[in-house]
Protein backbone atom coordinates (compact mmCIF):
# COMPACT_ATOMS: atom_id res chain seq x y z
CA UNK A 1 0.00 0.00 0.00
CA UNK A 2 1.09 3.26 -1.03
CA UNK A 3 1.54 6.32 1.18
CA UNK A 4 -1.60 8.08 -0.24
CA UNK A 5 -3.63 5.15 -0.09
CA UNK A 6 -2.79 5.45 3.39
CA UNK A 7 -3.54 8.65 3.82
CA UNK A 8 -6.89 8.52 1.88
CA UNK A 9 -7.77 5.40 3.64
CA UNK A 10 -7.10 7.40 7.25
CA UNK A 11 -9.08 10.45 6.03
CA UNK A 12 -11.81 8.40 4.71
CA UNK A 13 -12.09 6.92 7.52
CA UNK A 14 -11.96 9.13 10.13
CA UNK A 15 -14.19 11.52 7.94
CA UNK A 16 -16.99 8.93 7.96
CA UNK A 17 -16.47 9.38 11.81
CA UNK A 18 -16.87 12.94 12.01
CA UNK A 19 -20.20 13.92 13.41
CA UNK A 20 -21.84 16.88 12.27
CA UNK A 21 -22.75 19.25 15.17
CA UNK A 22 -23.61 22.33 13.24
CA UNK A 23 -27.21 22.37 13.72
CA UNK A 24 -27.06 21.10 17.52
CA UNK A 25 -25.73 24.06 18.50
CA UNK A 26 -28.22 27.39 19.13
CA UNK A 27 -26.04 30.02 18.62
CA UNK A 28 -28.93 32.16 20.07
CA UNK A 29 -28.76 30.30 24.01
CA UNK A 30 -24.90 31.01 24.42
CA UNK A 31 -23.72 34.30 26.05
CA UNK A 32 -20.97 35.99 25.29
CA UNK A 33 -18.34 36.95 27.76
CA UNK A 34 -18.25 40.76 27.47
CA UNK A 35 -14.86 42.27 26.02
CA UNK A 36 -12.68 43.17 29.60
CA UNK A 37 -14.33 46.70 30.38
CA UNK A 38 -11.60 49.68 30.87
CA UNK A 39 -13.60 50.60 34.20
CA UNK A 40 -13.36 47.49 35.78
CA UNK A 41 -9.85 47.07 35.23
CA UNK A 42 -8.51 50.53 36.82
CA UNK A 43 -7.87 48.77 40.03
CA UNK A 44 -6.46 45.45 38.39
CA UNK A 45 -4.43 47.79 36.51
CA UNK A 46 -2.62 48.85 39.38
CA UNK A 47 -2.15 45.94 40.59
CA UNK A 48 -0.67 44.59 37.12
CA UNK A 49 1.27 47.70 37.17
CA UNK A 50 3.05 46.44 40.91
CA UNK A 51 3.31 43.42 39.83
CA UNK A 52 4.59 44.31 36.57
CA UNK A 53 7.64 46.43 38.43
CA UNK A 54 8.33 44.00 40.91
CA UNK A 55 9.27 41.22 38.31
CA UNK A 56 10.69 43.67 35.91
CA UNK A 57 12.88 44.67 38.92
CA UNK A 58 13.54 40.17 40.00
CA UNK A 59 14.22 39.79 36.21
CA UNK A 60 16.90 42.87 36.31
CA UNK A 61 18.35 41.62 39.12
CA UNK A 62 18.72 37.80 38.19
CA UNK A 63 19.87 38.86 34.57
CA UNK A 64 22.76 41.07 36.74
CA UNK A 65 23.70 37.88 38.53
CA UNK A 66 24.03 35.77 35.75
CA UNK A 67 25.76 37.92 33.78
CA UNK A 68 28.23 38.35 36.26
CA UNK A 69 28.46 34.95 36.86
CA UNK A 70 29.05 34.50 33.63
CA UNK A 71 31.83 37.24 33.33
CA UNK A 72 33.85 35.74 35.99
CA UNK A 73 33.23 31.94 35.34
CA UNK A 74 33.85 31.49 31.55
CA UNK A 75 33.66 28.07 31.81
CA UNK A 76 30.84 26.99 28.83
CA UNK A 77 27.80 25.88 29.63
CA UNK A 78 27.34 23.59 26.64
CA UNK A 79 28.36 19.99 26.87
CA UNK A 80 31.47 20.13 24.07
CA UNK A 81 31.37 17.48 21.29
CA UNK A 82 35.38 17.44 21.06
CA UNK A 83 36.31 17.05 24.49
CA UNK A 84 40.28 18.37 24.11
CA UNK A 85 42.42 19.85 21.69
CA UNK A 86 44.09 16.55 19.68
CA UNK A 87 40.32 16.46 18.69
CA UNK A 88 39.32 19.82 18.12
CA UNK A 89 43.01 20.37 15.97
CA UNK A 90 41.68 16.75 14.35
CA UNK A 91 38.61 17.39 13.72
CA UNK A 92 39.05 20.36 11.65
CA UNK A 93 42.04 18.96 9.86
CA UNK A 94 39.89 15.85 9.00
CA UNK A 95 36.51 17.96 7.98
CA UNK A 96 38.58 20.07 5.59
CA UNK A 97 40.34 17.43 3.97
CA UNK A 98 36.92 15.05 3.71
CA UNK A 99 34.90 18.07 2.18
CA UNK A 100 38.32 18.14 0.10
CA UNK A 101 37.99 14.67 -1.10
CA UNK A 102 34.65 15.12 -2.16
CA UNK A 103 34.96 18.06 -4.01
CA UNK A 104 37.77 17.30 -5.98
CA UNK A 105 37.78 13.63 -6.30
CA UNK A 106 36.59 11.22 -9.92
CA UNK A 107 32.67 10.52 -8.72
CA UNK A 108 32.89 6.82 -8.38
CA UNK A 109 29.20 5.69 -7.33
CA UNK A 110 28.09 7.02 -11.01
CA UNK A 111 29.36 5.62 -14.27
CA UNK A 112 29.06 8.98 -15.93
CA UNK A 113 31.03 10.94 -18.32
CA UNK A 114 33.11 13.53 -17.52
CA UNK A 115 30.79 16.36 -17.77
CA UNK A 116 27.66 14.47 -16.22
CA UNK A 117 27.05 15.92 -12.35
CA UNK A 118 27.70 13.24 -9.87
CA UNK A 119 23.77 13.76 -8.97
CA UNK A 120 20.69 12.01 -10.86
CA UNK A 121 17.35 13.05 -10.51
CA UNK A 122 14.99 9.77 -10.65
CA UNK A 123 12.22 9.94 -12.48
CA UNK A 124 12.85 12.88 -15.13
CA UNK A 125 11.78 15.30 -12.00
CA UNK A 126 12.81 18.57 -12.17
CA UNK A 127 14.68 20.47 -9.35
CA UNK A 128 11.06 22.74 -8.10
CA UNK A 129 13.02 23.31 -4.50
CA UNK A 130 16.14 25.35 -3.22
CA UNK A 131 17.50 22.02 -1.25
CA UNK A 132 17.16 20.19 -4.53
CA UNK A 133 18.71 22.62 -6.68
CA UNK A 134 21.79 22.99 -3.82
CA UNK A 135 21.88 19.00 -3.65
CA UNK A 136 25.13 19.31 -4.94
CA UNK A 137 26.77 21.47 -2.13
CA UNK A 138 24.26 19.97 0.26
CA UNK A 139 25.84 16.29 -1.18
CA UNK A 140 29.78 17.22 -0.14
CA UNK A 141 28.81 18.59 3.79
CA UNK A 142 26.80 14.86 4.04
CA UNK A 143 30.31 13.24 2.46
CA UNK A 144 32.30 14.77 5.42
CA UNK A 145 29.43 14.20 7.77
CA UNK A 146 29.45 10.50 7.32
CA UNK A 147 32.83 10.37 8.58
CA UNK A 148 32.63 13.16 11.74
CA UNK A 149 29.59 12.67 13.36
CA UNK A 150 27.83 9.94 14.84
CA UNK A 151 28.18 7.73 18.26
CA UNK A 152 31.46 9.10 20.00
CA UNK A 153 32.45 5.84 20.87
CA UNK A 154 33.25 4.93 17.27
CA UNK A 155 35.34 8.39 16.55
CA UNK A 156 39.11 8.03 17.85
CA UNK A 157 41.55 11.56 18.03
CA UNK A 158 44.75 10.18 19.06
CA UNK A 159 48.06 12.22 19.56
CA UNK A 160 51.05 10.53 19.32
CA UNK A 161 54.68 10.28 18.21
CA UNK A 162 55.25 11.18 14.47
CA UNK A 163 55.51 7.90 12.68
CA UNK A 164 57.07 9.92 9.74
CA UNK A 165 60.34 10.79 10.59
CA UNK A 166 60.17 14.05 8.96
CA UNK A 167 57.08 15.76 11.06
CA UNK A 168 56.97 16.21 14.93
CA UNK A 169 53.63 15.25 15.69
CA UNK A 170 50.87 12.99 14.14
CA UNK A 171 47.10 12.88 14.82
CA UNK A 172 45.43 9.72 13.75
CA UNK A 173 41.56 9.71 13.27
CA UNK A 174 39.37 6.88 13.02
CA UNK A 175 35.78 6.76 12.56
CA UNK A 176 33.10 4.20 11.50
CA UNK A 177 31.18 4.82 7.89
CA UNK A 178 27.90 4.26 7.10
CA UNK A 179 28.39 0.87 5.55
CA UNK A 180 30.71 -0.39 9.13
CA UNK A 181 33.79 0.13 7.24
CA UNK A 182 37.16 1.74 9.52
CA UNK A 183 37.63 5.29 7.91
CA UNK A 184 40.95 6.37 8.75
CA UNK A 185 42.93 9.82 7.87
CA UNK A 186 46.53 10.64 9.65
CA UNK A 187 47.49 14.11 10.00
CA UNK A 188 51.73 14.63 10.41
CA UNK A 189 52.95 18.67 11.00
CA UNK A 190 55.31 20.39 12.10
CA UNK A 191 55.17 23.73 14.36
CA UNK A 192 57.48 26.94 14.39
CA UNK A 193 56.81 29.97 15.95
CA UNK A 194 56.13 32.95 14.60
CA UNK A 195 56.00 36.10 17.34
CA UNK A 196 52.62 35.23 19.06
CA UNK A 197 51.93 32.45 16.46
CA UNK A 198 52.51 29.16 16.10
CA UNK A 199 52.54 28.28 12.69
CA UNK A 200 50.97 24.21 11.52
CA UNK A 201 52.24 22.63 8.12
CA UNK A 202 51.96 19.14 7.47
CA UNK A 203 50.32 16.77 5.16
CA UNK A 204 47.10 14.76 5.95
CA UNK A 205 46.59 10.83 4.14
CA UNK A 206 43.74 9.56 3.52
CA UNK A 207 42.99 6.44 1.19
CA UNK A 208 46.49 6.98 0.13
CA UNK A 209 45.81 10.38 -1.19
CA UNK A 210 47.75 13.02 0.18
CA UNK A 211 46.42 16.34 1.48
CA UNK A 212 48.57 19.67 2.37
CA UNK A 213 47.75 20.98 5.66
CA UNK A 214 48.34 24.81 7.40
CA UNK A 215 47.22 25.93 10.09
CA UNK A 216 48.28 28.76 12.69
CA UNK A 217 47.62 28.26 16.28
CA UNK A 218 47.87 31.77 17.99
CA UNK A 219 49.23 31.82 21.84
CA UNK A 220 47.99 35.40 23.07
CA UNK A 221 46.54 34.28 25.10
CA UNK A 222 42.74 36.44 24.50
CA UNK A 223 40.41 34.86 21.96
CA UNK A 224 40.95 34.39 18.93
CA UNK A 225 40.23 33.74 15.33
CA UNK A 226 41.46 29.96 14.22
CA UNK A 227 41.85 28.99 11.11
CA UNK A 228 42.84 25.85 9.64
CA UNK A 229 43.38 25.36 5.29
CA UNK A 230 43.42 22.16 3.28
CA UNK A 231 44.51 22.50 -0.30
CA UNK A 232 44.87 20.38 -3.23
CA UNK A 233 46.65 22.96 -5.00
CA UNK A 234 46.61 26.96 -4.56
CA UNK A 235 43.04 27.48 -6.06
CA UNK A 236 41.51 24.70 -4.76
CA UNK A 237 40.87 24.53 -1.15
CA UNK A 238 38.95 24.16 1.73
CA UNK A 239 39.40 26.81 4.90
CA UNK A 240 38.02 25.97 8.60
CA UNK A 241 37.71 28.35 11.34
CA UNK A 242 36.79 27.53 14.82
CA UNK A 243 34.77 30.41 15.94
CA UNK A 244 33.26 28.29 18.95
CA UNK A 245 31.75 30.84 21.40
CA UNK A 246 29.94 30.51 25.12
CA UNK A 247 27.12 29.22 22.87
CA UNK A 248 28.66 25.64 21.18
CA UNK A 249 31.32 25.07 19.35
CA UNK A 250 31.28 26.23 15.76
CA UNK A 251 33.01 25.67 12.42
CA UNK A 252 32.79 28.23 9.87
CA UNK A 253 33.84 26.50 6.74
CA UNK A 254 34.57 28.32 2.67
CA UNK A 255 34.93 25.97 -0.10
CA UNK A 256 36.86 27.08 -2.66
CA UNK A 257 37.25 26.10 -6.44
CA UNK A 258 38.73 27.13 -9.18
CA UNK A 259 39.75 30.36 -6.68
CA UNK A 260 36.39 31.36 -6.27
CA UNK A 261 34.24 30.63 -3.50
CA UNK A 262 31.46 28.40 -3.82
CA UNK A 263 30.06 27.96 -0.41
CA UNK A 264 30.65 29.58 2.97
CA UNK A 265 28.67 27.76 5.89
CA UNK A 266 28.55 27.31 9.32
CA UNK A 267 28.00 24.07 11.77
CA UNK A 268 27.83 23.70 14.87
CA UNK A 269 28.69 20.59 17.00
CA UNK A 270 25.96 19.13 19.61
CA UNK A 271 27.29 16.20 21.94
CA UNK A 272 23.77 14.50 22.75
CA UNK A 273 24.48 11.27 25.24
CA UNK A 274 27.36 9.95 23.12
CA UNK A 275 26.21 11.00 19.80
CA UNK A 276 27.65 14.04 18.20
CA UNK A 277 24.86 15.59 15.83
CA UNK A 278 25.48 18.53 13.69
CA UNK A 279 23.51 21.83 13.00
CA UNK A 280 24.69 23.67 9.42
CA UNK A 281 23.43 27.15 8.79
CA UNK A 282 24.12 28.69 5.17
CA UNK A 283 22.62 30.39 2.62
CA UNK A 284 21.29 28.85 -1.11
CA UNK A 285 19.86 31.65 -3.47
CA UNK A 286 19.22 34.09 -0.93
CA UNK A 287 17.62 32.38 1.33
CA UNK A 288 18.62 31.53 5.21
CA UNK A 289 18.76 27.43 5.44
CA UNK A 290 19.58 25.46 8.54
CA UNK A 291 19.74 21.94 8.45
CA UNK A 292 20.04 19.75 11.49
CA UNK A 293 21.77 16.41 10.47
CA UNK A 294 22.16 13.18 12.74
CA UNK A 295 23.59 9.33 11.58
CA UNK A 296 19.90 7.75 11.61
CA UNK A 297 20.84 4.71 14.32
CA UNK A 298 19.07 1.45 12.97
CA UNK A 299 20.68 -0.86 15.82
CA UNK A 300 23.94 -1.88 15.64
CA UNK A 301 25.16 -0.25 12.33
CA UNK A 302 24.65 3.13 11.39
CA UNK A 303 22.01 3.03 7.83
CA UNK A 304 21.70 6.36 6.87
CA UNK A 305 21.21 10.32 7.71
CA UNK A 306 17.99 11.96 9.09
CA UNK A 307 18.01 15.75 7.87
CA UNK A 308 15.39 18.45 8.84
CA UNK A 309 15.65 21.66 7.46
CA UNK A 310 14.35 25.22 7.30
CA UNK A 311 14.67 27.50 4.67
CA UNK A 312 13.69 30.93 5.70
CA UNK A 313 13.22 33.61 3.66
CA UNK A 314 10.32 35.77 3.94
CA UNK A 315 8.36 32.39 5.28
CA UNK A 316 9.56 29.66 6.63
CA UNK A 317 9.43 26.45 4.73
CA UNK A 318 10.46 23.15 6.49
CA UNK A 319 11.28 19.78 5.24
CA UNK A 320 13.04 16.32 5.77
CA UNK A 321 15.34 14.84 4.16
CA UNK A 322 16.23 10.83 4.75
CA UNK A 323 19.42 9.73 3.38
CA UNK A 324 20.26 6.20 2.54
CA UNK A 325 23.71 4.13 1.29
CA UNK A 326 22.90 1.43 -1.43
CA UNK A 327 24.35 -0.28 -4.00
CA UNK A 328 24.76 0.94 -7.32
CA UNK A 329 24.18 -2.22 -9.35
CA UNK A 330 25.55 -1.59 -12.98
CA UNK A 331 28.84 -0.15 -11.02
CA UNK A 332 29.02 -1.72 -7.94
CA UNK A 333 29.74 1.33 -6.02
CA UNK A 334 27.80 2.79 -3.51
CA UNK A 335 25.54 6.24 -3.68
CA UNK A 336 23.21 7.89 -1.59
CA UNK A 337 19.72 8.01 -2.38
CA UNK A 338 18.06 11.09 -0.76
CA UNK A 339 14.04 11.44 -0.21
CA UNK A 340 13.21 14.82 0.06
CA UNK A 341 9.66 15.54 2.08
CA UNK A 342 9.22 19.30 1.07
CA UNK A 343 4.84 20.50 1.50
CA UNK A 344 3.79 17.23 0.76
CA UNK A 345 5.45 16.51 -2.05
CA UNK A 346 8.18 13.46 -1.88
CA UNK A 347 11.27 13.61 -4.18
CA UNK A 348 14.05 11.01 -4.87
CA UNK A 349 18.05 11.31 -6.05
CA UNK A 350 20.90 9.43 -6.15
CA UNK A 351 24.17 11.58 -5.16
CA UNK A 352 27.72 10.64 -5.69
CA UNK A 353 29.05 8.69 -2.55
CA UNK A 354 32.94 8.89 -1.83
CA UNK A 355 34.46 5.41 -1.27
CA UNK A 356 35.87 6.03 2.93
CA UNK A 357 37.34 2.14 3.99
CA UNK A 358 37.61 -1.07 2.45
CA UNK A 359 37.47 -3.19 5.42
CA UNK A 360 34.81 -3.19 8.37
CA UNK A 361 35.72 -1.88 11.31
CA UNK A 362 35.38 -3.92 14.97
CA UNK A 363 35.62 -2.73 18.62
CA UNK A 364 39.31 -3.61 18.44
CA UNK A 365 39.82 -0.55 15.79
CA UNK A 366 38.68 1.83 18.74
CA UNK A 367 40.78 1.37 21.44
CA UNK A 368 43.66 2.91 22.01
CA UNK A 369 46.96 1.50 23.42
CA UNK A 370 46.46 2.86 26.92
CA UNK A 371 42.94 0.96 27.84
CA UNK A 372 44.35 -2.52 27.39
CA UNK A 373 47.27 -1.56 30.29
CA UNK A 374 45.84 0.62 32.53
CA UNK A 375 42.03 2.22 34.42
CA UNK A 376 41.78 5.29 32.13
CA UNK A 377 38.13 5.26 30.67
CA UNK A 378 38.88 7.72 27.96
CA UNK A 379 39.00 6.79 24.51
CA UNK A 380 41.72 9.18 23.18
CA UNK A 381 45.01 9.02 23.99
CA UNK A 382 47.00 12.02 24.32
CA UNK A 383 50.45 10.85 26.20
CA UNK A 384 51.60 13.78 24.27
CA UNK A 385 50.86 17.08 23.59
CA UNK A 386 50.01 18.01 20.10
CA UNK A 387 52.59 21.09 18.65
CA UNK A 388 55.14 19.77 21.31
CA UNK A 389 58.15 17.89 21.27
CA UNK A 390 58.15 17.10 24.90
CA UNK A 391 55.58 15.83 27.22
CA UNK A 392 54.16 18.44 28.51
CA UNK A 393 53.56 16.66 31.70
CA UNK A 394 49.74 17.25 31.65
CA UNK A 395 46.61 15.39 31.74
CA UNK A 396 44.93 16.77 28.41
CA UNK A 397 41.71 15.92 30.54
CA UNK A 398 42.82 18.21 33.08
CA UNK A 399 39.64 20.53 33.43
CA UNK A 400 42.65 23.76 34.01
CA UNK A 401 44.35 22.42 30.65
CA UNK A 402 41.41 21.45 28.65
CA UNK A 403 40.11 25.47 29.13
CA UNK A 404 43.39 27.07 28.77
CA UNK A 405 43.63 25.03 25.28
CA UNK A 406 40.28 25.57 24.07
CA UNK A 407 40.92 29.73 24.77
CA UNK A 408 44.05 29.61 23.45
CA UNK A 409 43.38 27.25 20.48
CA UNK A 410 44.26 29.22 17.28
CA UNK A 411 44.48 26.40 14.27
CA UNK A 412 45.25 27.30 10.93
CA UNK B 1 -10.45 27.71 -0.45
CA UNK B 2 -8.39 30.01 2.06
CA UNK B 3 -10.31 31.90 4.17
CA UNK B 4 -9.08 34.79 6.74
CA UNK B 5 -11.15 33.48 9.74
CA UNK B 6 -9.94 37.19 11.21
CA UNK B 7 -12.87 38.95 9.26
CA UNK B 8 -15.64 36.88 10.67
CA UNK B 9 -14.47 37.24 14.42
CA UNK B 10 -17.28 40.38 14.71
CA UNK B 11 -19.79 38.26 13.31
CA UNK B 12 -19.11 35.58 15.30
CA UNK B 13 -19.99 38.27 18.40
CA UNK B 14 -23.16 39.22 16.55
CA UNK B 15 -23.90 35.14 16.44
CA UNK B 16 -24.25 35.39 13.26
CA UNK B 17 -25.38 32.31 11.43
CA UNK B 18 -23.78 32.37 8.05
CA UNK B 19 -20.58 33.03 9.76
CA UNK B 20 -20.32 30.46 12.51
CA UNK B 21 -21.40 28.09 9.34
CA UNK B 22 -18.44 28.94 7.50
CA UNK B 23 -15.84 29.55 10.01
CA UNK B 24 -17.62 25.87 11.56
CA UNK B 25 -17.50 23.95 7.64
CA UNK B 26 -13.36 25.11 7.71
CA UNK B 27 -12.48 23.74 10.94
CA UNK B 28 -14.36 20.45 12.06
CA UNK B 29 -12.01 18.38 11.01
CA UNK B 30 -9.12 19.64 12.93
CA UNK B 31 -11.19 19.95 15.87
CA UNK B 32 -12.49 16.33 15.34
CA UNK B 33 -9.00 15.09 14.67
CA UNK B 34 -7.57 16.95 17.92
CA UNK B 35 -10.31 15.40 19.94
CA UNK B 36 -10.22 12.09 18.67
CA UNK B 37 -6.30 11.92 18.87
CA UNK B 38 -6.76 12.46 22.52
CA UNK B 39 -10.23 10.93 23.62
CA UNK B 40 -10.58 8.13 21.85
CA UNK B 41 -14.08 7.43 22.79
CA UNK B 42 -15.92 7.87 20.05
CA UNK B 43 -19.64 7.95 21.62
CA UNK B 44 -17.62 11.62 23.66
CA UNK B 45 -16.59 12.80 20.31
CA UNK B 46 -19.95 14.88 19.27
CA UNK B 47 -20.65 16.55 22.77
CA UNK B 48 -16.41 17.32 23.06
CA UNK B 49 -16.97 19.28 19.33
CA UNK B 50 -20.15 20.74 20.07
CA UNK B 51 -18.61 22.12 24.29
CA UNK B 52 -15.33 23.20 21.61
CA UNK B 53 -17.64 25.20 19.33
CA UNK B 54 -19.99 26.86 22.36
CA UNK B 55 -16.67 27.66 24.71
CA UNK B 56 -15.13 29.38 21.05
CA UNK B 57 -17.72 31.40 20.61
CA UNK B 58 -18.39 32.18 24.67
CA UNK B 59 -14.34 33.22 24.90
CA UNK B 60 -14.94 35.23 21.03
CA UNK B 61 -13.98 38.69 22.75
CA UNK B 62 -11.02 37.15 24.41
CA UNK B 63 -9.64 36.21 20.98
CA UNK B 64 -7.28 39.24 19.63
CA UNK B 65 -7.08 39.79 15.58
CA UNK B 66 -3.90 39.20 14.05
CA UNK B 67 -3.07 35.90 16.16
CA UNK B 68 -3.86 32.36 14.37
CA UNK B 69 -7.67 31.93 15.32
CA UNK B 70 -7.13 28.58 13.85
CA UNK B 71 -4.70 27.41 16.20
CA UNK B 72 -6.76 29.33 19.18
CA UNK B 73 -9.46 26.86 18.27
CA UNK B 74 -7.43 23.95 18.43
CA UNK B 75 -5.81 24.20 21.74
CA UNK B 76 -9.68 25.01 22.96
CA UNK B 77 -10.82 21.99 21.71
CA UNK B 78 -7.64 20.06 22.88
CA UNK B 79 -7.92 21.62 26.46
CA UNK B 80 -11.34 20.43 26.69
CA UNK B 81 -10.52 16.71 25.39
CA UNK B 82 -7.66 16.36 27.75
CA UNK B 83 -9.45 17.57 30.51
CA UNK B 84 -12.89 15.09 29.63
CA UNK B 85 -9.79 12.59 29.50
CA UNK B 86 -8.59 13.31 32.64
CA UNK B 87 -11.89 12.64 33.81
CA UNK B 88 -12.66 9.62 32.07
CA UNK B 89 -9.07 8.02 31.29
CA UNK B 90 -9.74 5.06 32.07
CA UNK B 91 -12.01 4.90 30.01
CA UNK B 92 -9.82 4.45 27.03
CA UNK B 93 -7.06 1.65 28.34
CA UNK B 94 -4.86 0.73 25.83
CA UNK B 95 -4.89 -2.77 25.01
CA UNK B 96 -1.51 -4.22 23.42
CA UNK B 97 -3.20 -7.43 22.53
CA UNK B 98 -4.72 -5.41 19.71
CA UNK B 99 -2.25 -3.52 17.97
CA UNK B 100 -2.17 -6.18 15.00
CA UNK B 101 -5.31 -5.00 14.74
CA UNK B 102 -5.03 -2.08 11.88
CA UNK B 103 -2.84 -4.33 9.70
CA UNK B 104 -5.98 -6.93 9.07
CA UNK B 105 -8.20 -3.83 8.58
CA UNK B 106 -5.50 -1.88 6.15
CA UNK B 107 -5.10 -5.08 3.95
CA UNK B 108 -9.01 -5.81 4.14
CA UNK B 109 -9.16 -2.33 2.50
CA UNK B 110 -7.37 -3.08 -0.99
CA UNK B 111 -10.73 -5.50 -1.17
CA UNK B 112 -13.35 -3.96 0.51
CA UNK B 113 -13.86 -0.70 1.61
CA UNK B 114 -15.75 -1.60 4.30
CA UNK B 115 -15.94 1.13 7.52
CA UNK B 116 -13.05 1.05 9.78
CA UNK B 117 -12.46 3.20 12.68
CA UNK B 118 -9.61 5.57 12.19
CA UNK B 119 -8.36 4.85 15.91
CA UNK B 120 -7.27 1.34 14.92
CA UNK B 121 -6.10 2.27 11.94
CA UNK B 122 -3.63 4.74 13.67
CA UNK B 123 -2.51 2.22 16.62
CA UNK B 124 0.71 1.85 15.51
CA UNK B 125 1.48 5.31 16.70
CA UNK B 126 1.89 7.13 20.01
CA UNK B 127 -0.41 10.01 20.94
CA UNK B 128 1.76 12.52 19.32
CA UNK B 129 2.54 10.95 16.22
CA UNK B 130 -1.53 9.98 16.46
CA UNK B 131 -1.94 13.77 16.30
CA UNK B 132 0.14 15.04 14.07
CA UNK B 133 -0.98 12.68 11.19
CA UNK B 134 -4.93 13.06 12.02
CA UNK B 135 -4.09 17.05 11.76
CA UNK B 136 -2.55 17.27 9.14
CA UNK B 137 -4.16 13.92 6.51
CA UNK B 138 -7.64 14.31 8.17
CA UNK B 139 -7.86 18.80 8.37
CA UNK B 140 -4.95 19.37 6.58
CA UNK B 141 -3.67 21.47 8.73
CA UNK B 142 -0.08 23.44 8.14
CA UNK B 143 2.47 22.59 10.05
CA UNK B 144 2.94 25.66 11.59
CA UNK B 145 -0.46 25.16 13.08
CA UNK B 146 -0.05 22.21 14.66
CA UNK B 147 3.28 23.01 15.98
CA UNK B 148 1.61 26.03 17.64
CA UNK B 149 -1.34 23.73 18.81
CA UNK B 150 0.91 21.30 20.48
CA UNK B 151 3.34 23.86 21.66
CA UNK B 152 6.19 21.79 19.77
CA UNK B 153 9.15 23.41 17.47
CA UNK B 154 8.00 23.20 14.17
CA UNK B 155 10.84 21.14 13.11
CA UNK B 156 9.37 18.38 15.45
CA UNK B 157 6.21 18.47 13.93
CA UNK B 158 7.53 17.40 10.82
CA UNK B 159 10.07 14.74 12.04
CA UNK B 160 7.18 13.59 14.04
CA UNK B 161 4.73 13.06 10.91
CA UNK B 162 7.29 11.83 9.46
CA UNK B 163 8.15 9.16 11.67
CA UNK B 164 4.27 8.13 11.99
CA UNK B 165 3.73 7.84 8.06
CA UNK B 166 6.96 5.42 8.45
CA UNK B 167 6.00 3.44 10.67
CA UNK B 168 2.36 3.35 9.05
CA UNK B 169 3.96 2.62 5.46
CA UNK B 170 6.90 -0.11 7.30
CA UNK B 171 3.53 -1.55 9.41
CA UNK B 172 1.14 -1.94 6.16
CA UNK B 173 4.93 -3.54 4.48
CA UNK B 174 4.93 -6.31 7.26
CA UNK B 175 1.56 -7.12 6.53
Amino acid sequence: MKTRQIKMLIRETALKEMPEILNKIDLSSIEIIPAFQEENAKPFTSLRRVLTYSFSFLFILVSSVLIFNSLSNPVSPYEAALENETEIIGFQAVSATSLLSESFTTPLSLSMTSDTPSILLLGGIETTSVIESEIDIINKYLNMMEVVIGNKETLLYQSKLSEDDAYQTQISFKSMDLLGNLVQFQLYYNTTQDGDLELIDGIMIHNEITYTIHGELSNSGEVIQSQFQASIDENNYVIVQDITDTTGQKFLYKIYENASLINESEISLDLTNTSIKAKINTRFQNENCQMNIEKADNGAANSGFSVNYILNNETSLVGQIDVSVEMNQVSGMYQYRYTITENEDTDEIICNRQDKGNTQANDDDFTTDDDSDDSNDTNTTTSQCPGRSDNCGKNCYNEDYLITSIKNLNVI
Amino acid sequence: MYINFDDYIELLKLKDDKAFELVYEHTKRGVFSIIISIVKDKSETEDLMQETYIKMLKNINSYQIGRNFNAWLLQIAKNIAIDFYRKNHNVTAYDPQEQSYIFDKAASLENDSSPHEVNELLKPLDDEERQVVLLRIVSNTKFKDIAKTLDKPLGTVLWIYNKGIKKLKDTVRKE
